[in-house]
Order: C-alpha cells, then structure tokens, then sequence
C-alpha cells in the first residue's frame, strides 16, 4: 500500500495531481423501506440503515449467505481505484436528522432468513466456511452483529454464536440476549461480543437460540469491517472527521468495498442521513 | 492545473478571490435541507418555466471569478451564523431549476428538464451523482403525502421512477425546504427529470418546483456562532479541492440544528 507522503502530497491529490482522482461521495437515507415509513429505532441501541431507502437505494434482504460488494444494491456507489492505486478515506461528513453515533462499515458478508423460533443450530457460514470472506480476510477488527428483519418474538433468550477469531481458531463462541423488547424490532442491529481475547472474526460458522423468542421473524447475521465513526451531537448538526488530522489515520478503502451505515441514535426518531465521504487514491 | 503542494495551497487562499452570500432571514424549517438560495438577498425570482443555470444566475453565489484552467476549486471559506448551533452546509452546482407546479395535483405534472432547445446538461452532461430535488417555493399543504419523480438515469433509460418520499404535512411544505429524491434501485445520477406525481393531495397547491444539483464538497459549521473561517487542511471540510467547472453555479443547501440566517464567502482557487 502506498501511504499518502505528507501534506502537500495530499493536497496536490485532492485537487487531482498524480491521478489522485478525488471523489467526493455523497449519499442520501431516509426514513423509509421500500416506500413506507421505516420502524422507529430503538434510543441508545444499534440500528442498520441498509434497508434504507435513498442515494444508494435501500438493499434487499439476504437469504442465504452471501457476499456483497460495491455493485450491491444498497452499497453506497463508489469507482474502485486505477492503476493499482489504492483509495484513501481522507474525511467523512454526516447530517442526520437524529443525533447519535454513524458508523460506515463495509459489509463483508450476510444473511438472513434465521429464525427466532428454532432452538436448533442454524448455519451461517457451515465449516468450512462457505461463502468465506474476500475482504479483510484475516477477520483482524471484524464485527458481528444479528440484524432483524422482520420482528421476532416478545421473550428474551440467548444466541449463541460459533465462529473463528483473527488467528483462525475455530470453535469459539459467544453470547448475547436476543428478543423481546429493545431486542426484536426491525432494522435493529446487535453488536454481538467475542469471547475474551479475541479481536475478530473470519467466519461464523453458526447460531443458536436457548428457547423460542415466540416468533419466527427473520433475522441475520453480519460481518463488517468498520472504517468511520461520526458523532453527531444534535440533529441537523453535522459529524464530521478529517482523517489527515485526526484518529485513525487515513483509512483505504477496498475496491470492493460494501460500503453501508449503521447508527446509535439518541432518540427514537428513524434518521434522516445526509452525508459526504472524500477519497482520493495513491 | 492540480495544486502542486501546500505553498501553493496558501498562495491560493492569498489571492482571497471569494463569492459571497447573505440571506434575508433564516428559514423556516430546521433539521431537515434547505436551499438557502431561496432566501439570498437579493431574492431571486421564482421561476416559471425550465431554466438551466450558470454562475450568472442569481441563485449563485457572486463573484465566482473565471479560470483560465476552466476549473475551480472550493480552497474553504468564512461563514457567520446568526444563532449558535451546529450544521451541515454542502456547496452545490445547481444546473437546472423550475417552478410552478401544484401540491394539490395528484395526476402528473411534467417538467421538461433539462430545459429549453438542448435535450442535454450544459454540466455534468453523463447525469452520474447528478441529484433531484423538490424546492418549495410558496408553502403547500399540511396534509403529508409521498411524491415520485419519473426521469432519465445516468445511462440514459428512461421512464426510471423514484421511490416514494414524503411531500406535505409539516417538515415537508416550508418555504426553501428541498426535499431529497431517493433514486430507483441502482441509479446512481440523473440525466433529465420529466415529471412528478403526488400520491394524495397536501391540501394546498402552493408552488414547487424540481432542481437537478450536483453536491461538491461539505462544510461543517459546528456549535458556535460568529465568524468562522474553515480551510481544507485543519478540519471542518470534507471533499475540499476537488477541480469544478468555473461556470457552475454555486450554491448552499443547508441541514441545521436550529433555522439560522448564514452569510459567508466560498474562498475559490483556479486549479
């Protein structure tokens, strides 16, 4: 990877020096899924923005595992870098209509059409891991979180998940509550935390429930790379970060990046997003 | 030609060539965008029929100074709120804009965009990351509803309809509310917009109108109020830099936390 040299070697990029090929992508969320008005999310809680309507339009719901990219239906849109270069994530800029915390991830890899009713083990990536992940491959930072998709049932349980952490240990587990109320709703999005010690995730092989939730539902697995975290401290108000100044560096971009967003807001409002990535390549 | 480094880079912000705005009041509606054009002083005009738009255009900035690259580049700029309150300012080429439609009209209402004799834009002509929005212009009503918009993609297939949005009812019918069209699955720009269709009636015909933008870099004017000078390099700037053709129209759409007047000056350099 070649690493940006120093300011001046930013500067002449982002005004398209040395085919720094700048490009300003903005995207647009509302509050809507397929054209109705999206679920209320929950205040202080996880929330997916992926079945959000919008600039990208809002991405279909995964059935069997799969791997998305940045031609996926619901990625927000970008053009993968040339001549071997690599693309750098210099800032990012959100609006919301609803404070919180914005995370821009990439979604390396999904599905959906789990059940909140099955006590059994449903796979998610099997072992071997099949589709095994194409991006961020080392699992080095990778996130998991259950998303729902349609509501499951009214009574708390435990999931538990089986994957492989970043050194390619298979068999791990972890835990986290699922159902009920906070914990079913769609579009909710669960962080799901490792087993101590770990500090990613290659693959999921498998969930399970402890008992029912008492409704089928549907919910998913995902598997993300995160790469920008915007705060945003009131609604309208803007989160920004530039990262020629500030933590973490100057994130690259993977041509194929499934870029999408997931947020925490503040209130219980569906969030409106308007917002900015600025990239340059090298 | 590129900014060869950052000496440069300040021997740009010397030259102090800036285009400078002043609104009238502060708008309406907060939270939500808003085109602050609509508020410039002078006021411009409502228009009337199609009307595409260069840097002549009163709903532009003024002076946007020529290059004789061609292009421009948004090297920051100064701003002054009228309350203290964060917000999202994101600078814009707006190609084309139009008005006169109704918010009681539920069959469609056509727009011929782009307008008159030439089928094409004079800017960003392929439509890729080009936007639509509707720009209220006398308030409609207060009943919501949801709108579409049938145009042509950045591929040129036509006959492409948005997904439904909301239009009307409160947060959706103030004056220089411009509400953002979600474009259909996998568009990812526009090319023409040919008409719009209110599902329901807002109860109010008002006047609207449809703009075709394309956004170009992004201000954010944090929790303070005053002046508030904000360059490419220390922060507060996203997509800064980035050459544009030195005939475009400039302008602000603007998301706050609270409604505010903004006044300011795009700093601009030749690149």
């Amino acid at each position: 990877m070649a690493e940006i040299t120093d300011l001046s070697d930013l500067i002449h990029r982002q005004s398209g020096g040395s085919s720094g090929t700048p490009e300003n992508i903005f995207f647009l969320k509302v509050p809507r899924v397929a054209g109705a008005a999206a679920t209320a999310p929950i205040a202080g809680r996880g929330c997916s923005l992926w079945t959000y309507d919008g600039m990208p339009a809002g991405g279909v719901v995964p059935t069997t595992g799969d791997i998305p990219d940045r031609t996926t239906t619901g990625a927000i849109p970008f053009s993968a870098p040339g001549g071997g270069r690599d693309k750098h994530l210099i800032g990012a800029h959100v609006a919301p209509l609803t404070a919180g915390i914005y995370l821009l991830l990439d979604r390396l890899f999904h599905i959906g059409g789990l059940s909140g009713t099955s006590t059994s083990s449903q796979s998610v990536q099997g072992s071997p891991a099949s589709p095994a992940l194409t991006r961020n491959t080392g699992g080095a930072g990778n996130l998991v979180f259950y998303e729902i998709y349609t509501q499951i049932g009214a009574t708390s349980t435990t999931l538990t998940m089986t994957y492989t952490n970043q050194a390619g240990t298979g068999s791990r587990t972890a835990t986290i509550n699922i159902g009920a109320t906070n914990f079913r709703e769609v579009t909710r999005a669960q962080r799901i935390p490792l087993a101590a010690g770990d500090t990613g995730v290659q693959s999921v092989q498998s969930v399970q429930l402890t008992a029912t939730t008492g409704t089928a539902g549907n919910f998913g697995i995902t598997i993300a790379q995160p790469l920008a975290w915007l705060a945003v401290s009131a609604a309208g108000a803007a989160g920004w970060r530039d990262y020629s100044t500030g933590l973490p560096g100057i994130p690259v971009i993977d041509p194929n990046a499934c870029l999408s967003l997931l947020c925490i807001p503040s209130a219980a409002t569906a969030p409106e997003v308007w917002g900015c990535l600025g990239t340059i390549e090298k | 030609m590129p900014i060869a480094d950052y000496d440069e880079y300040l021997d740009l912000l010397t030259l102090n060539r800036g285009a400078d705005f002043q609104m009238s009041a502060a708008p309406s509606q907060a939270v939500r965008p808003v085109a602050i054009w609509r508020l410039f002083l002078p006021a411009p005009a409502t228009p009337t029929t199609s009307v595409a738009l260069n840097k002549t255009s009163e709903v532009s900035v003024a002076q946007v100074p020529t290059s004789s690259t061609g292009n421009l580049a948004v090297l920051g700029g100064r701003f002054r709120t009228s309350g203290v309150a964060g917000l999202s300012m994101t600078v814009v080429d707006v190609l084309n804009h139009h008005g006169g439609m109704s918010g009681t009209v539920t069959t469609e209402q056509t727009t011929n965009l782009p307008s008159g004799s030439t089928a094409a834009l004079t800017r960003h002509t392929t439509g890729a990351g080009v936007m639509i929005g509707l720009l209220i212009y006398s308030i409609v009503g207060t009943t919501a509803t949801t709108v579409t918009v049938r145009y042509t993609n950045q591929a040129g297939t036509s006959n492409r309809t948005s997904t439904a949005t909301s239009f009307g009812g409160s947060g959706f019918r103030e004056v220089a509310r411009l509400i953002l069209i979600p474009l259909q699955a996998d568009d990812t720009g526009v090319r023409s917009v040919e008409g719009v269709t209110l599902a329901g009636t807002s109860g109010s015909a008002g006047n609207f109108g449809v703009i075709m933008f394309k956004p170009l870099t992004a201000f954010a004017l944090e929790n303070t109020s005053g002046a508030m000078p904000i360059d490419a390099v220390t922060g507060g700037m996203v997509g800064a830099l980035q050459p544009f053709d030195d005939t475009a129209c400039l302008s602000c759409m603007v998301i706050a936390n609270t409604a505010q007047a903004i006044n300011g000056t795009l700093l601009l350099g030749e690149v």
